[in-house]
C-alpha cells in the first residue's frame, strides 16, 4: 500500500464535554467503510495496547463546533458529515486516540485535529487482512460488520452542507 | 441498451481532492474472478452512498491499485 503512516499523539487533548468529533460522509455503505478500516488496521500497531495486530478504527476530527466542521468539510469531497461528542463515544465504550496521519511523507490536511475511534482490536489469531483469502476476508467482515456499524451510527444524524439533518 | 457493470473497490477518499484525485486500494479489495487491468474504469467507495467513478492508473508490485477519481482529477 502507499506510504501511509499513523503517528500516535499522546498530547492531543480530547475532553468529554467541549470537543466535538466529525466523521465525513454518510456511511450508508457499511461494508465498504469496513473494508477501508480493515485494510488500514495494521497501521494501528503503533497505538499502545494494539501492538500485536493493530486495530479497526473510525477516522474522525476534533472540531470546536458545527461551523468549524463545515469549514473543514469544504476541503474534502464530502457533502455530508456527522457529529458526536467524545463523551458520547466514551460512554458507549469506545477509546478515542489522537493520531496524525501521514500520506506519502506529508501530513493530511487537518491532521492536527485527527483522532481515531477504536472499534476493536484486529483479531490477533488471524493473518493481516490483505493476506487472507477471499473467503477468510468475507468471514472477518461478516464478524465485524455489526460492531463497526454500531460505531458509525453514533455520528448520526448525518448533516448535509445545508445543515439539514439527513436520513442515513 | 445494456449498462456496463463496473467493479467496486474500497479506498479512503477522505482527502482525495488534496491528492489530485489519486487514491489507493489493494488487490484484497478486488473481488472479481479476473485480474484488474490498467486503464480500466471502476467504482471506488468508502462508505458514502454513491461510489465515484475512477480509472486504474497503475498496479504496483505490492498489490497497490492506484486510482484516479475522475470527478476530482481536475
Amino acid at each position: 500500500m502507499p506510504a501511509r503512516r499513523v503517528i500516535f499523539r499522546l498530547d492531543r487533548a480530547i475532553s468529554d464535554n467541549s470537543q466535538v468529533l466529525v466523521r465525513f460522509g454518510r456511511d450508508v455503505d457499511v461494508p465498504q467503510a469496513l473494508r477501508v478500516a480493515l485494510g488500514a488496521s495494521p497501521l494501528y500497531r503503533v497505538l499502545p495496547g494494539f501492538e500485536r495486530a493493530g486495530a479497526v478504527c473510525v477516522s474522525a476530527f476534533i472540531v470546536r463546533d458545527e461551523a468549524e466542521a463545515v469549514a473543514i468539510l469544504a476541503d474534502t469531497v464530502w457533502d455530508h458529515y456527522g457529529l458526536a461528542t467524545a463523551g458520547t463515544l466514551r460512554r458507549a465504550g469506545y477509546q478515542i486516540i489522537g493520531t496524525d496521519i501521514e500520506d506519502e511523507g506529508e501530513l493530511i490536511p487537518h491532521s492536527d485535529r485527527h483522532v481515531d475511534v477504536v472499534v476493536c482490536p484486529y483479531p490477533g489469531t488471524i493473518a493481516v487482512y490483505d493476506q487472507l483469502s477471499r473467503a477468510e476476508r468475507r468471514t472477518v467482515r461478516e464478524r465485524l460488520a455489526r460492531p463497526y456499524e454500531q460505531a458509525l451510527r453514533l455520528f448520526d444524524p448525518r448533516r448535509g452542507l445545508n445543515r439539514e439533518p439527513q436520513v442515513p | 441498451m445494456r449498462g456496463v457493470v463496473m467493479s467496486t473497490l474500497a479506498a479512503d477518499l477522505t482527502f482525495a481532492r488534496a491528492r489530485h484525485g489519486r487514491v489507493y486500494s489493494s488487490l484484497s479489495d478486488w473481488d472479481e474472478d479476473r485480474d484488474p487491468v490498467v486503464g480500466e474504469s471502476v467504482l471506488v467507495a468508502d462508505g458514502e452512498g454513491k461510489p465515484f467513478e475512477a480509472k486504474i492508473e497503475r498496479i504496483d508490485d505490492d498489490g497497490t491499485i492506484v486510482l484516479v477519481v475522475t470527478a476530482f482529477a481536475a
